[in-house]
């Protein structure tokens, strides 16, 4: 029965996920505790002016006058209650902070995961269907090229291109202020401004892609089943797509799982340079500010994106991999 | 069941991401002197939007709220929000008329009430407004139209500090009776008297503002909505100006205005008479903590050895005048240029190293020590890396610590672990606000960012000091201010290297882009496109 199987594995990684998360709360609020300054001395510094009454004041308001462990204490029975606490320096509770970003990022990152998985799976069949012929060599080319080359590069070099030599595309932001708010016009502004960071996300997991699906499909072309489905007279098309590429996305999700976190984690430079209003930003702001509860949530929601992905890539695989035991 | 894949797809594409965002109605056409989109760039997030509790809440409030009076681009306080004010023969009263008819965003009218509330706030909130606001113990109003400011000592930096970015008027009735105002609801969507009413936040994104319709300088603002958008990237506000997605900006590198110069679509404004606010110098400071540091003949060796015309050309592209006075040139009431220079001479520096007796060891080394630079401008960096070659020179090995700016406050002001730090430190509108901080004893406060970091102390400094704080003849206050500067260059426990400016830059069919002293982060009322 696959779906008794899907679901007791669900069950046992999900059970998995629950130490994991506690452990990461602790793990970052220690890594926290270890920067040097606090929220309150950080937010006085950029003010370029501070008074020993302010600073007092700010020490009280940022919750940093408490001992540490006060304050793991105070951020753990705010957790029990599902509330992520309130930032004193952005003026707003962490939950509406966070979700406003994360759509953002999550839009960003997801489209460029399916643009590198698509292109880099496109890139892969091709090389390994003309493996050592000059398409092969081409693209094995590129895909160095697109490997080695750094994102933010990437991402200026389309801006100088395509919004301000060509005009093309908009050079920042996500949507035209201004613009239409909802509807099919609104979607489509927001894909126009989608189309560079996208791209320049997704270049170097294209190369990865590339590469991994055309090493795994080297490989599986010389199992047993691909010549029994050779012997049997199936087009080469057939072979390639059903018996070949199809073993070889066991290997692909597994990286594709892997990074997720990765993509999460390269967001701040991309987000930075097209100014797009994502969790990556908000991130790196944080830990300049050092504001600890804006960080640990974003960290805590980072952290329960991450194991979802890897629950989701280990059904996935369960699915994909009937031998693999629930 | 099966699941269908695409269906799921479309879903999951569906509802992320997608959700409606209110809208703004722009009208794209700017007839003439009036109408159109004003788009200005911002570098950081502001904290909240409402600047009377932080400088942190970056460009809104000079366009929201107004001050009780402005400072024009000739730097003479002219009137806002205050018709007229009078201050007192012993000056120790300082009575404000206010102007009739101003309405808050929200219709009610402005009181002597919402003054004596705003000076509240700002005395007790604002990490300037706490200084500058110190000696006035109280106010009252004899009419609806009229405040009175009481001090406790004559204070002449009070009417500076009163300007729409430093001291904006808030409406009482908006905030709670009690509780921390500075994390109020209100100062995320802020109700003020200013020829812009808020419209929406979108954090990370942009700020939108619109006209004020009722704006008590009739017929102003020209522009139909300003947007002040958050950029973080600098390369990328370049792009931005360059595509014409916004309009202002002072974020541009200095690199890319030398560049953004020749273009015939962009003006740059590169006015001093709109940095008042922001004239400030870049300095090389000593922890007298450590012991060799309180030889005064090795700090002179380092004050010889400050290539400051380099700096200008080639760190700064010429934005920036060099200065060897602790109140720099943009302060021209207050600068003294009769202070005890330091010629950059290295054979000098070399010589008094010698004679002191810091020997070349055995890989030409004389003297190791430490340099912190503040990182929250970049090209700090920059100026230590090009000190730290000169000093090499001489067989000084400065080794420059990287680390963000929250390690480096921590650093400087808290722990006070370091040798010599190198940072940028805003010296106007007033020295009694900006200069004073760093050489008056009382202000040696560790924990206290931007406080005397030297743990300098000169009994006589101190005197002039306070003497010029309190002094309201502006000849005999100069007097102070420029024996001061020529005390702490004879004792040079601070090397003031350079005074950088903050050119604008701008489409080039714009105008009046500055308005006051302000400069770039003023209210933008009268700027409007040509």
């Amino acid at each position: 029965m696959p779906a008794g199987r899907l679901s007791r594995r669900f069950v046992r990684v999900a059970l998995q996920a629950v130490p994991l998360v506690l452990g990461v709360i602790l793990l970052n609020f220690t890594l926290i505790q270890l920067l040097p300054g606090d929220a309150a001395e950080a937010f006085a510094a950029e003010s370029g002016a501070a008074t020993q009454e302010t600073m007092d004041m700010l020490r009280v308001r940022f919750g940093v006058d408490q001992p540490v462990f006060a304050q793991l204490i105070n951020y753990f029975h705010n957790l029990s209650q599902f509330y992520l606490g309130f930032s004193a320096r952005y003026n707003a509770h962490v939950t509406d902070l966070i979700l406003a970003r994360l759509q953002m990022t999550v839009l960003l990152k997801f489209a460029a995961l399916v643009l590198a998985f698509l292109l880099g799976i496109l890139f892969g069949v091709i090389m390994e269907r003309w493996r050592n012929r000059w398409p092969d060599k081409l693209l094995s080319l590129l895909s160095l090229v697109l490997y080695s080359t750094p994102g933010f590069w990437i991402g200026l070099m389309l801006i100088v291109v395509f919004s301000v030599h060509l005009g093309w595309l908009p050079p920042e932001g996500s949507r035209t202020l201004g613009g239409a708010s909802k509807g099919w016009a609104y979607a489509w502004d927001v894909a126009q401004h989608m189309v560079l960071p996208v791209v320049a996300s997704a270049t170097f997991f294209v190369a990865i892609f590339a590469r991994l699906t055309r090493g795994a499909m080297v490989e599986a072309r010389t199992a047993d089943h691909v010549r029994t489905a050779r012997a049997k007279g199936l087009t080469s098309r057939q072979v390639t797509f059903r018996h070949v590429l199809r073993n070889a996305l066991i290997p692909l999700s597994t990286i594709t799982g892997m990074h997720v976190g990765a993509l999460l984690g390269g967001s701040v430079v991309i987000e930075t340079i097209f100014s797009w209003p994502g969790l990556g930003r908000l991130t790196y702001e944080a830990v300049l500010a050092r504001e600890y509860v804006v960080l640990l949530g974003i960290l805590l929601i980072s952290s329960i994106l991450v194991i979802t992905a890897n629950i989701l890539t280990d059904l996935v695989q369960t699915w994909l991999d009937p031998r693999i035991e629930a | 069941m099966t699941i269908n894949r695409r269906n799921l797809l479309l879903s999951t594409l569906a509802g992320v991401g997608l959700s409606a965002v209110p809208g703004l109605t722009i009208s794209r056409a700017a007839d003439g002197k009036t109408g159109g989109v004003l788009v200005v760039s911002n570098s950081v997030e502001p904290v909240h939007l409402v600047g009377a509790f932080t400088t942190q809440a970056g460009p809104p409030t000079s366009k929201i709220f107004d001050g009780l009076i402005k400072v024009g681009l000739d730097g003479r306080p002219a009137p806002a929000l205050a018709e007229a004010w009078e201050v007192s023969g012993d000056g120790k009263t300082i009575t404000f008329h206010l102007r009739k008819g101003v309405k808050f965003h929200d219709g009610t009218p402005l009181t002597p009430d919402d003054v004596a509330f705003s000076l509240d706030v700002w005395k007790k909130y604002h990490a300037r407004g706490r200084g500058a606001f110190a000696n006035v113990t109280g106010t009252h109003s004899p009419d609806d139209h009229t405040i009175i400011f009481d001090l406790s000592v004559p204070s002449p930096v009070v009417l500076l500090g009163l300007v729409a970015n430093e001291s904006p008027v808030l409406a009482r009735h908006t905030y709670p009776a009690e509780g921390d105002l500075a994390v109020a609801e209100r100062n995320n969507s802020p109700i003020g008297t200013g020829p812009f009413r808020f419209v929406e936040w979108e954090r990370g994104s942009h700020i939108a503002l619109e006209k004020n319709q009722d704006y008590w300088d009739a017929g102003h603002p020209l522009v139909d909505q300003l947007i002040i958008r958050t950029l973080p990237d600098p390369a990328t506000t370049s792009a931005a100006i360059e595509a014409g997605t916004v309009q202002v900006s002072s974020f541009v590198p200095l690199s890319n205005i030398v560049r953004l110069q020749k273009n015939a679509d962009i003006q740059v404004i590169d006015d001093p008479r709109g940095s008042l606010y922001a004239v400030g110098a870049v300095v090389f400071e000593f922890n007298l903590d450590r012991e060799r540091f309180r030889d005064r003949a090795l700090r002179t060796a380092f004050a010889h050895s400050i290539d400051r015309d380099f700096i200008q050309k080639n760190l700064y592209y010429g934005f920036a005048t060099p200065t060897e006075s602790p109140i720099p040139p943009g302060l021209p009431e207050w600068h003294n240029a009769d202070v005890p220079k330091y010629i950059f001479d290295l054979e000098k520096a070399e010589n008094i190293l010698e004679e002191a007796g810091y020997k070349r060891n055995s890989e030409g080394v004389r003297l190791k020590l430490f340099n912190d630079y503040a990182a929250n401008n970049a090209t700090h960096l920059l100026v230590a890396q090009f000190i730290r070659s000169t000093l090499a020179k001489i067989g000084v090995d400065l080794e420059i610590r990287n680390q963000d700016f929250g390690q480096f406050v921590n650093r400087a002001y808290t722990k006070r672990d370091f040798d010599t730090i190198i940072y940028h430190a805003t010296v106007g509108p007033d020295p009694a606000i900006g200069a004073q901080r760093f050489y008056w004893s009382k202000n040696f406060k560790p924990g206290v960012a931007f406080s005397n970091a030297a743990n300098y102390s000169n009994p006589e400094v101190d005197r002039l000091l306070e003497a010029a704080g309190a002094e309201i003849d502006p000849a005999r206050r100069r007097q102070y201010y420029n024996e001061f500067q020529r005390i702490v260059q004879e004792d040079i426990v601070r090397i003031p290297v350079i005074s950088p400016r903050y050119p604008l830059v701008a489409r080039a069919n714009l105008s009046n882009v500055i308005e006051d002293a302000a400069g770039g982060s003023g209210s933008n009322s009268q700027t409007h496109f040509n």
